[in-house]
């Protein structure tokens, strides 16, 4: 049997849908984002936008729209999924002032019969809310009116007698609901309307229509009441018509793309913004004209550029005219729209971008920084969006300065100028003395503070109320004040008895010091010390940290000997909660803070793991015990603000930033290879900094915003088609397809031009054919130009690019050795496309050699079809071309030559292989595995998957077991069954597992995220990296049986702990789903589902697990603890 | 017609709304991420939307039929029809092999 687990490590990010409405008050104004399956609920604010909710859907959104029924003073969100599931849903503050998602109706839309159309749903909204109007199949229109009594809303089909429909809206200011529509015929294409009588569910009559628009028309735009009407959009004119007036425009800068999204700017519609597919923002303007009654009617349309924006799929006019643009093909983006242009000749101005790695075309999976930590370089966006993205688990330090200072033991910022925010001084503990340093701009010099001491380690240093300063060593605390002379030492407070003082706590009143086992509390004042209180500990200090909540805060302290955690309470130290650590390391650092709403106590040992509990801040009991191994050494914990929030860096050799989100802790490393100690930095020069000390250095860098995920981008320029990294050269090679503009020149021929600079055209070097019009196409207006580009590894910047022919595509790229030539090659296979052809006929095989800065030829082979995939193979290059399957040897002459063939597919599109096995990813028959028998040199099929799926990507598992994805965006098992008694079965791939996983599958890769030395006690195996069009990422694992049935347990009993908004069963949304049959998953857990389990309240989670049994490690079962599951998820998610 | 008359007065709901907005530091990239909601209670649905069986080749022959006796002084006849229309119930039953939401 098969057992896995699928888990989304970065959710999707292409965006289908925006709207903008009052949806959470009467008063706020939102937007609201869908991407694919997540609603993003934004605030609109004056500093920007407040991301608010985020709701998960159990289906991919086709279509969003908003409307207002007339009794409510809030906008509603109607939802149709792609698997029919309609939903209609209100955003409300709930009694806890928390955020809620109702779904105020819910349904299946789909019908047992009817073509689906062609070009897509469509669905529309009557403008005063009386009924929706769905185009789901060819013929048929169906809709929903919605009567705000009834307990149900009666969907009805009517018949459309148009079948070819492009486009739908509902008119405004008609007494009946009235349909205009674009649609096709063998005569063109037209627009009609249709009135609606809703009592009687049926068409009544066609008030006005006009036959023969333009032949791309393919936008509707309902106009506002009082002009009414409606707006077409067309390839190169755009026309307004309202049964009477016809106003038609063809503004010649509309003319090269075509526009494929717009949104309304002003409510009585005289404005409206339109986007095309090359990312050109325009705006439409409708000129009026008065009538000699008064009324007005449409007397021109304008049309004017604005600006670049990013591709658009959608876009919506926010206030002030700012208005956001949801891409899919790239980061999505807020603009602002300003009558002044800037540099550029702009009238649009970027604000803010929202990352996006949709669609994800390919990726590799590279150890770069050679830390045992994967990199995951994938081939995101297309055209002017295209672009590499680095994606890293972990947080980045961008070193600023660094500064030569071995044996560093503490370190601390001061603000030693009046009245300033910056941070202007750092203090360095060393051995037996302390050196301060001064920040003056970049520039950093050794200076001194009268009264401080030298000569003796800091313990602690920092700026304390009234201006002052506190210095902490064992001798004692000294309070340094400004005095007439500059700063001076004011009061100081001396520990009594032999014993020095070792540790110390500050806040801006309160010292807390432990000299042995005794721990001292002193108040600070304007230029004195008081001692407030004494306690002795059973046993000697170990660390110690003051929690917030001044004068009455919580005191943490760790014990040598007993190794415990006591929790005390100020002013007269009062013990609250004693808490023993198992095991005989001492803990080393304790740090009590606030994250989120959520007070921590963590308490990291000699021996580089930590525990770390939850206080409750009244009682100082501590709760919800956790461990976590955050390295081998010592680990120092401080906390630093990033961004406004409270973050913690653990200092050891495996440093981590330690943050919350959402109400959890997330552990995520650094790219430092050790830590000994660190401040936080603010100083003029180095804003929002961090201070980090080695064993030799000192060093000021920014971080990288907190977030588990990291993603840095390489724009190209161009779209990236495949990748391939070679570590021998220290390269990455690229695939990118280039769009270039034919100019006509004088002499009657053509030459292409480059439309902006890209990466393949602005190359260091480059080689190649130079572009020339391709014969097969003389009146094409584009030319798209493949190029193999290679980048530095390090600093991604393009060394070469290799041009392609005309009419030469680019399909596969693989880096190989082969034989026993000692020569890392670049392999390109590529394909002659002709249009006249149904599928290419012919390729070659290129190889190419970097070497001393130069990119060298060093075979070409002419193949009979498109080079789809290609793979190292025993020392040989393997080929999938068109519908076979070929093997090539190199030999000694430097040349590829065809060993063996396989011919069983339709086209042969993917190809993996481990030892001698190949599984071979067919674009119709589903996947198929091969031998290749090395003594006779051929390849034997040993089995195939019957089923007929049509394949986006695959990947051997392990020996017997195979992963695809198709299609109908789901994920498949086939296993292979050696041991079956007959021939037949033997040759029988069978489909062991099926989920949805409700999205397109681009590209499979063996790996993880996550660094191979962190302790995942989750026993997964056989990490898969599963990257999708709409930017999505997922790991599949295999599970060994017992936790995968657990798990099943557990999944199970969420799906109704976790209520489904919009009513569709979680058992419905991970069923395999294809045009032909629905089956019920098997073989998968929905890794997303169970990791929500740590999002619940601990009483949900306990109610959920109620009755839950756990082997306790002897084989015997007992009742499972809230704990048990939570270290179990938590394990789960630390795998990606 | 300049741009700038497409571009004035562009609508404002809230005057304040983007203007603490800082570009100062070139383009900001939104990293904050909304937080996760999860319905754990279970509010029903108001209103169920459930799709009409009758094919539709059958309501319009009903309909036809209702117009035909609508015009037609055979009252008892109309009635009877009526209420079968009313139950939008066809005699046949209809078949529920459908998930019925």
């Amino acid at each position: 049997m098969a057992y896995h687990y699928v888990v989304t490590a970065q959710k999707p990010t292409a965006v289908i849908a925006c709207v903008t409405g009052n949806f959470t008050s009467p008063t706020d104004l939102n937007l609201l984002v869908a991407k694919v399956t997540r609603l993003e609920m934004y605030l609109v604010t004056p500093e920007g936008l407040r991301p608010m909710k985020e709701v998960g859907l159990y289906g991919r959104v086709a279509k969003m729209k908003m409307f207002r029924p007339p009794d409510e003073n809030k906008d509603l969100v109607f939802i149709l999924t792609a698997r029919y599931n309609a939903m209609i849903l209100e955003w409300k503050m709930g009694p806890n002032e928390q955020l809620e998602v109702i779904t105020r109706a819910h349904g299946d839309v789909s019908s047992r019969v009817g073509k689906p159309s062609e070009n897509g749903m469509l669905a529309v909204i009557d403008p005063q809310a009386r009924v929706i109007g769905l185009r789901l199949y060819d013929g048929l229109f169906k809709i929903i009116p919605l009567d705000k009594d009834s307990t149900e809303l009666k969907a009805v089909s009517l018949r459309l007698e148009e079948l070819n429909v492009y486009d739908v809206e509902f008119m405004h200011g008609c007494a009946n609901p009235t349909l205009i529509l674009i649609h096709q015929d063998l005569n063109g294409r037209h627009i009609k309307t249709h009135e609606l009588n809703v009592r009687d569910k049926e068409f009544c009559k066609i008030p006005w229509k006009q036959d023969n628009v333009e032949t791309e028309a393919s936008i509707l735009i309902p106009v506002p009441s009082p002009l009414g009407g409606a707006i077409v959009i067309g390839q190169e004119s755009i026309v307004y018509h309202d049964g009477q007036n016809y106003v038609a425009v063809a503004p010649p800068q509309i003319k090269l793309t075509p526009i494929n999204c717009y949104c309304r700017v002003d409510t009585p519609g005289h404005r409206y913004l339109l986007g095309d597919i090359a990312g050109r923002l325009f705006m439409l303007l409708l000129e009026l004209q008065e009538k000699m009654d008064g009324t007005q009617t449409v007397k021109d349309l304008k049309v004017e550029l604005l600006g670049d924006i990013p591709i658009p799929e959608c876009m919506t006019y926010l206030d002030n005219g700012v208005v956001f643009i949801g891409s899919r093909l790239g980061d999505s983006a807020l603009v602002r729209l300003s009558t002044t242009r800037d540099e550029a000749n702009q009238y649009v101005q970027p604000m803010e971008s929202f990352t996006s790695l949709a669609p994800i075309v390919d990726m590799c999976v590279v150890d770069l920084e050679r830390q045992g930590q994967n990199q995951l370089i994938t081939c995101s966006g297309a055209f002017k969006m295209g672009s590499l993205r680095i994606i890293r688990n972990g947080i980045g330090i961008q070193e600023q300065a660094s500064i030569d200072l071995p044996g560093i033991k503490g370190m601390w910022a001061l603000t030693l100028a009046d009245n300033s925010t910056y941070h202007d001084t750092l203090v360095l503990a060393f051995v037996g003395q302390t050196r301060v340093l001064a920040l003056n701009g970049e520039e950093v010099e050794e200076t001194e503070i009268k009264g401080f001491v030298s000569d003796r380690q800091t313990f602690f240093t920092g700026n304390v109320c009234y201006n002052q300063l506190i210095q902490v060593t064992d001798e004692g605390i000294r309070l340094i004040a400004r005095g007439p002379n500059g700063w001076e030492l004011a009061a100081e407070w001396r520990a009594g008895g032999s014993r020095g003082v070792s540790v110390v706590a500050c806040s801006d009143t309160r010292a807390v010091c432990a000299a042995g086992p005794r721990i001292y509390l002193v108040a600070v004042h304007e230029r004195a010390l008081q001692p407030l209180a004494e306690v002795c500990m059973d046993e000697e200090v170990a660390c110690l940290d003051l929690g917030p909540g001044g004068e009455s805060a919580l005191l943490g302290v760790g014990l040598w000997t007993d190794i415990s955690v006591r929790v005390l309470r100020l002013p007269d130290l009062r013990p609250l909660h004693k808490e023993k650590l198992s095991g005989e390391i001492i803990p080393r650092s304790l740090l009590i803070c606030v994250l989120e709403g959520v007070c921590y106590l963590l308490c990291a040992l000699g021996d580089g793991s930590m525990f770390y509990f939850t206080v409750d801040q009244e009682t100082g009991v501590l709760s919800n015990k956790k461990k976590f191994t955050l390295g081998t050494q010592p680990t120092v914990l401080r906390t630093f603000r990033s961004l406004s929030t409270t973050n913690i860096f653990a200092c050891s050799d495996r440093p981590t930033v330690i943050f919350s989100s959402n109400h959890k802790l997330v552990f995520s490393n650094v790219n430092l290879k050790e830590v000994t100690h660190m401040c936080s930095l603010n100083a003029l020069a180095y804003p929002d900094s961090l201070a980090l000390a080695t064993d030799s250095t000192v060093t000021i860098g920014t971080i990288d915003e907190i977030q588990k995920l990291h993603i840095r981008t390489v724009p190209l320029g161009e779209t990236p088609r495949r990748i391939a990294y070679q570590e021998a050269t220290q390269t990455f090679g690229v695939i990118t397809m280039r769009v270039d503009k034919l100019e006509w020149t004088a002499g009657g021929g053509s030459a292409a031009v480059c439309v902006r600079a890209s990466a393949s055209s602005a190359a260091a070097a480059t080689s190649g054919a130079p572009p020339s019009q391709p014969k097969h196409a003389p009146n094409a207006l584009d030319l798209e130009l493949h190029n193999l580009l290679l980048l530095d590894h390090h600093t991604f910047e393009v060394l070469h690019a290799h041009q392609l022919m005309p009419n030469e595509f680019a399909m596969s790229l693989v880096s190989c050795r082969l034989s026993d030539d000692p020569n890392h090659y670049y392999a390109v296979g590529t394909a002659i496309v002709n249009p006249e052809e149904s599928e290419p006929k012919q390729g070659r095989l290129l190889l190419f050699h970097w070497t001393e800065g130069k990119l060298i030829q060093v075979a070409e082979k002419e193949i009979k079809g498109a080079c789809y995939a290609m793979v190292e193979f025993n020392g040989k290059l393997l080929a999938s071309i068109n519908s076979t399957v070929r093997l090539f040897e190199w030999t000694s002459d430097k040349e590829l030559r065809l060993e063996c063939s396989h011919f069983n597919n339709i086209v042969a599109l993917y190809l993996k292989v481990k030892g001698d096995f190949i599984l071979v990813g067919d674009i119709m028959r589903s996947m198929s595995l091969l031998q290749y028998k090395q003594m006779e040199g051929s390849f034997e099929e040993i089995a195939r998957d019957h089923s007929p799926n049509w394949m986006t990507a695959v990947e051997i598992l392990d020996d017997d077991t195979f992963l695809g994805a198709e299609n109908n965006f789901n994920l498949f098992i086939c296993q292979k069954d050696g041991a079956a008694t007959t021939d037949e079965d033997r040759q029988q791939l069978e489909n062991m597992g099926r989920f949805h996983i409700g999205d397109m599958v681009n590209v499979m890769q063996h790996g993880s995220l996550v660094a191979q030395h962190a302790d995942t006690a989750a026993p997964v195996a056989n990490p898969v990296l599963v990257a999708t069009v709409t930017g999505a990422i997922c790991l599949v694992v295999q599970l060994p049986q017992e936790l995968y049935e657990f798990l099943h347990q557990l999944e199970e009993r969420l799906t109704h702990t976790i209520k489904s908004v919009g009513k569709i069963p979680h058992s419905f949304w991970r069923s395999l789903n294809s045009d032909i049959t629905t089956e019920a998953a098997e073989g998968f857990i929905d890794g997303d589902l169970i990791e929500s389990f740590l999002d619940l309240t601990r009483d949900i989670q306990k109610e959920t697990i109620q009755g839950m049994q756990i082997d306790d490690g002897d084989g015997m079962k007992r009742d499972a603890t809230v704990d048990d599951l939570i270290k179990i998820v938590e394990d789960l998610t630390r795998i990606h | 017609m300049s741009v700038m008359e497409f571009l004035k007065d562009l609508p404002s709901y809230d005057e304040h709304n983007f203007t603490l907005f800082n570009t100062d530091h070139g383009i900001r990239n939104c990293s904050k991420r909304p937080s996760i909601y999860l319905q754990t209670k279970d509010i029903p649905s108001e209103q169920i939307i459930v799709t009409e069986k009758t094919n539709i080749l059958l309501r319009y022959l009903h309909q036809q039929w209702e117009k035909k006796n609508n015009s037609s002084p055979k009252k008892r006849d109309q009635s009877h029809i009526e209420q079968n229309g009313d139950d939008s119930r066809p005699r046949k039953r209809p078949c529920l092999n459908s998930p019925l939401n």
